[in-house]
């Protein structure tokens, strides 16, 4: 049966150079591809071959971890298993449920599908960015008692999502939520409590809720 | 105006029944302080003597248990995909794609050799306890495991192993299995699986049959007879985390992190593969990301082969399964055929009911749940309770198809799809409407089970009376009118498809019976030393600081049933704040050994032996108080770790400072059986559709969600609990397998959750009520019993009867658009 894997896709696009021919139709590259690719000229620089070992430093929190991995490294691999945030969790590693979801310069990303090289430098807002060790986020809290979860894995991937949404749109309807949460997956399907905390999460910020 | 954010209720109505109830029989609600059951008149306390009556924290809503439910907000719930070791290894494998398949060459030299790679597992050095085979009999059965230093090393390695394959015959669906060429997949004893030749429901044409009365007579004296054929297209929930093993070996002890339903078994089942003394295995498993019931201790040995790989490579090792993988490992929905012969009376009462059901079941040798009457007990028996001609007949067949078994319970939509089509159909014929019609056929409190050719194993209960048992605690009644009531059923539209325009609407409803969790015996009964079934412990225990401590050795999935077990113990204790009592929980070295969690035994079985441990702390601390204050225990109270005396609250003692300055441990044990006394539960799931009859699609605007429920614990968990029940049903309703339909048996799982859609929240619908009839169960504690499992099995009945309310169109299993829309062109006959 035939197999196409992201490494497969790697290899090939250095190949033939599709992803530098492609910043010409930015319809195809994603938002993130096009400010690392973008320098203003005309050619982008070729993408590295999979397995070159590279370096890169990561803005996680506010906090810079400088990890050693390859081309082909997902971000998630090197936010969960190689620096040891292990809020950040996996899940379908194909894209498809959110729950690997962080937010990089404001955007929401799957952190299995992108290449952690492309994510160097930008701030990434995860779990971990969310209250203190003696306090937890607002957000945090009114999901508790909105039972936003039961079992909790698909969590850390819509929590900092939801936290971005509000900054931007601090008073949504029922139906803005819905869309800005569509990406995330939630089989216990505590979808309920979930919209219920982004609604009382804003109510809150705007000081028409309390805890 | 500001208003305050904490657990709400409003989308709950709590409808509590009286504790003495007019139907009585076999004591069950009577007047009495007592139930006399059974043959032998077997006494029991009624509320075990604890009635449901000015309970100070039972019946709260409640959130979680912090230290349960803060680290999932935070990141750090350790779940087995959180664990991070230094120098840990990871595991990926080489599944076999066929159905049936032999391995006819299998090369792993140049894999080994490449970058990262330590063990390669295959057939031929996998230990001799824990095989890998050369006849592969599943699509995704393992050929080979490889550890190396990151998963797309592994995989680099596995994409490298050669192998060729010998496609063999497989049986994959009903079709192939009943084919006249169906293969040999049983070495010649014939791919039916049967009843054992000595039980009373031996067939020798089929796997099992049951029956009650003279059908044929029955279909002979009925007014009408009608009959009916369903399909179900087999099914499977998948949770959020991936099926994950973590091995980690320091000298002679392992440490296994693992993800399912237990502890204790799957340490003794990691022990028994390996070949060492189970107290060398340390097994974790707090919280896990759901289990449904679908992952378990089930004799797959690829944990066991992890922990393998991590022994020999002297580095922990860690596998996270893919989404494609797991879905050979979990258990599935079977694939059923439902045929039906009705006979009904004038009135609309069923006489005679035949029922025949098909089925693939996995690599089976035994009778699964769905042959040995399991399958005929809940459906079958509520719509024969009243029924004096019946028979039941089962078909299941061995195949090469993922085991059959629990998918957030077990026997449910796979049986009640079709069960709920029929009520409604035979309504039509009687000219009833579809709740009138359930109101007149499905048992009622004070039916009986007749004895005899039926349910003969399940009568043999210590309660069973000159061979019959008795509804009594049963809101059949209840979760129909009052979920009709709460729904609007009156606004319903009687004449399907009949209302004007694109977007058509309709209501349904479906109805189910299962157990009411596993209500069982704790040690201070009778019974508990003379029925068969497993034991399980918990621990509760003050501490020298008056702190009091819960030890369950069970791992939380999102069931959030320690703070059930909590709640239970708070109020036998006196405890205000269920955050004051500490829990140790999902790791074999911190709680004493219990079984796996299913079949609703969280709260009924665990949170019994909580209650009964907790119970012998309440009276010791009187004892001792009783002595140092020198009054009668009777007349002293347990309050927040204070003992006070009723009549005068300033003669006291802190319950700490009658301890010793030692820790006070009490353990309680029941013993799990499948229910005592005829104990069963019933929901009603009630649904308003919209469907846009240009494409077919259609979304679920409004549901009411009725559950018998004995008495709510905590009705906020209860009320996530249940959304999470009907969105999860709403997915069996809506989508199947995905098998090819040219080579059946060979599924589609590699895009994920693109090969298996789950609801997204764009589903989730706008008004989702949850209506809970507290039936008071009164053989227990406090009138509770279990309901996690009782309701789901009513919802894609009630989606497609809504449906087809909507627009006159029934369509088969899965509802999809494609097929909603077809039927509204044959209707149009524009097709």
């Amino acid at each position: 049966m035939a197999k196409f894997t992201r490494r497969d896709f790697i290899k090939a696009s250095v190949a033939t150079g599709i992803v530098a021919g492609a910043v010409a139709a930015p319809a195809l590259v994603s938002p993130f591809r096009r400010s690392v690719l973008a320098t203003g000229t005309a050619s982008a620089a070729p993408l590295p071959g999979a397995m070159t070992a590279m370096q890169s430093t990561f803005n996680l929190n506010g906090a810079a971890h400088t990890v050693s991995h390859e081309a082909r490294t997902t971000l998630w691999e090197v936010i969960s298993e190689k620096i040891g945030l292990t809020g950040t969790v996996r899940s379908c590693n194909r894209a498809t449920c959110g729950v690997c979801t962080v937010v990089i310069d404001g955007t929401p990303q799957y952190s299995c599908h992108l290449l952690a090289f492309e994510a160097a430098e930008k701030p990434i807002l995860t779990v971990e960015g969310l209250g203190t060790p003696d306090k937890l986020d607002p957000i945090q809290e009114i999901g508790i008692r909105n039972m936003a979860a039961d079992c909790g894995y698909c969590t850390a991937g819509w929590l900092t999502v939801a936290k971005t949404f509000l900054e931007k749109n601090p008073n949504p309807t029922e139906e803005e939520i819905k869309e800005a949460l569509a990406g995330h997956l939630c089989r216990c399907s505590a979808y309920a409590g979930i919209i219920k905390t982004v609604k009382d999460t804003g109510a809150y910020m705007r000081g028409e809720a309390t805890l | 105006m500001t208003y305050k954010i904490e657990p709400s209720l409003e989308d709950t109505r709590i409808i509590t029944q009286p504790m003495v109830r007019n139907f009585s029989t076999g004591g069950g609600h009577g007047p009495s302080d007592v139930l006399i059951e059974g043959d032998g008149k077997i006494v029991t306390r009624k509320w075990q003597g604890f009635p449901p009556e000015n309970l100070s924290i039972i019946g709260k809503p409640q959130t979680p248990l912090r230290e349960v439910v803060e680290p999932r907000f935070r990141g750090t719930a350790e779940f087995a995909t959180r664990v991070r070791l230094p120098d840990m290894l990871y595991v990926k494998f080489l599944r076999s794609p066929y159905p049936r398949a032999a391995i006819r060459r299998l090369d792993t030299d140049a894999a080994e050799k490449m970058p990262g790679v330590h063990l390669i597992l295959t057939y031929r050095n996998a230990p001799k306890s824990m095989p890998l085979h050369t006849e592969l009999m599943l699509q995704g059965e393992i050929v080979a495991m490889v550890a190396a230093e990151s998963e797309d090393q592994a995989e680099d390695a596995v994409e490298a192993i050669a192998v060729d394959y010998i496609d063999l015959p497989s049986i994959g669906n009903i079709a192939t299995a009943e084919a006249s060429d169906a293969p040999d997949i049983r070495e010649g004893r014939g791919n039916l699986i049967q009843m054992p030749k000595d039980s009373p429901n031996y067939d020798p044409k089929s796997s099992g049959r049951w029956h009650h009365g003279d059908i044929e007579k029955g279909f002979a004296d009925s007014d009408k007879v009608r009959e009916f054929t369903y399909y179900f297209g087999g099914g499977r929930i998948v949770p959020m985390q991936p099926f994950t093993g973590v091995a980690m070996w320091e000298g002679d002890k392992l440490t296994f992190w693992g993800h399912g339903q237990d502890i204790y078994p799957s340490r003794e089942y990691l022990a028994g593969l390996l070949g060492m003394d189970k107290s060398n295995v340390h097994y974790i498993d707090k919280w896990n990301g759901g289990t449904f019931g679908g992952y378990g201790v089930r004799g797959n040995p690829f944990w066991g082969l992890v922990a393998h790989i991590a022994k020999v490579t002297g580095r922990p090792v860690k596998t996270m399964l893919t989404k494609a993988e797991e879905l050979y490992h979990i258990s599935h929905k079977p694939e059923t055929v439902s045929k039906f012969k009705v006979g009904l009376t004038r009135e609309g009462k069923i006489h005679a009911f035949r029922y025949e059901i098909h089925l693939v079941a996995g690599l089976v040798d035994t009778p699964p749940q769905h042959v040995a009457g399991e399958v005929c007990k809940n459906q079958v028996e509520l719509y024969t309770a009243r029924v004096p001609n019946w028979e039941a007949v089962t078909y299941c067949y061995r195949s090469n198809t993922p085991m059959i078994g629990c998918n957030r319970s077990c026997t449910q939509q796979e049986v009640k799809w079709a069960f709920e089509n029929l009520a409604d159909e035979l309504a039509e014929v009687a000219g009833l409407d579809p709740v009138a019609f359930r109101l007149l056929n499905v048992a009622h409190p004070g039916d009986s089970l007749s004895p005899a050719t039926d349910w003969h194993e399940e009568m043999k209960k210590p309660e069973t009376d000159k061979g019959a048992l008795t509804y009594d605690c049963f809101a059949s009644v209840e979760v129909l009118e009052e979920g009709a009531k709460t729904f609007g059923w009156d606004k319903r539209n009687p004449k399907p498809g009949s209302a004007p325009g694109r977007f058509k609407r309709g209501m349904g409803l479906g109805i189910s019976q299962h157990h009411p969790g596993s209500l069982s015996y704790h040690e201070d009964e009778p019974a508990f030393k003379t029925v068969r079934g497993i034991l399980w412990t918990a621990a509760v225990e003050m501490d020298p600081t008056g702190r009091v401590i819960l030890r369950s050795a069970l791992p939380d999935s999102g069931t959030n049933h320690d703070t059930g077990m909590a709640i239970l113990i708070a109020e036998m204790l006196g405890i205000s704040s269920i955050d004051d009592i500490k829990l140790m929980w999902g790791d074999s070295e911190t709680a004493p050994p219990t079984d796996q969690w299913a079949a609703g035994r969280t709260c009924t079985v665990q949170g019994g032996a909580a209650l009964i441990a907790s119970m012998k702390l309440r009276n010791e601390l009187l004892k001792r108080a009783s002595a140092r204050l020198e009054l009668d225990a009777a007349r002293l109270e347990l309050r927040d770790g204070v003992i006070r005396s009723r009549g005068n609250a300033n003669v006291s003692v802190a319950a700490k400072d009658l301890l010793d300055g030692k820790s006070l441990v009490m353990e309680g044990q029941m013993k799990a059986v499948q229910g005592r006394s005829l104990a069963k539960g019933v929901g009603a799931c009630f649904v308003e559709v919209e469907v846009d009859t240009w494409t077919g699609g259609f979304q679920v605007l409004r549901v009411v969600y009725a559950h018998d429920c004995g008495k709510v614990i905590n009705p906020f968990i209860a009320m996530a609990d249940m959304e999470g029940s009907f969105m999860q049903s709403f997915q069996v309703a809506t989508n199947s397998v995905p098998y090819d339909k040219e080579f059946p048996g060979q599924m589609h799982n590699s895009i994920a959750f693109l090969s298996f859609p789950i609801p997204t929240i764009m589903e989730f619908p706008d008004e989702i009520t949850q209506v809970f009839v507290e039936s008071l169960e009164p053989r227990w504690f406090y009138g509770y019993k279990g309901f996690s499992e009782t309701s789901i099995g009513s919802v894609p009945g009630a989606i497609g009867n809504a449906v087809y309310n909507a627009t006159g169109v029934r369509v088969s299993h899965p509802v999809t658009a494609e097929k909603i829309l077809m039927g509204i062109k044959k209707l149009r006959e524009v097709v």
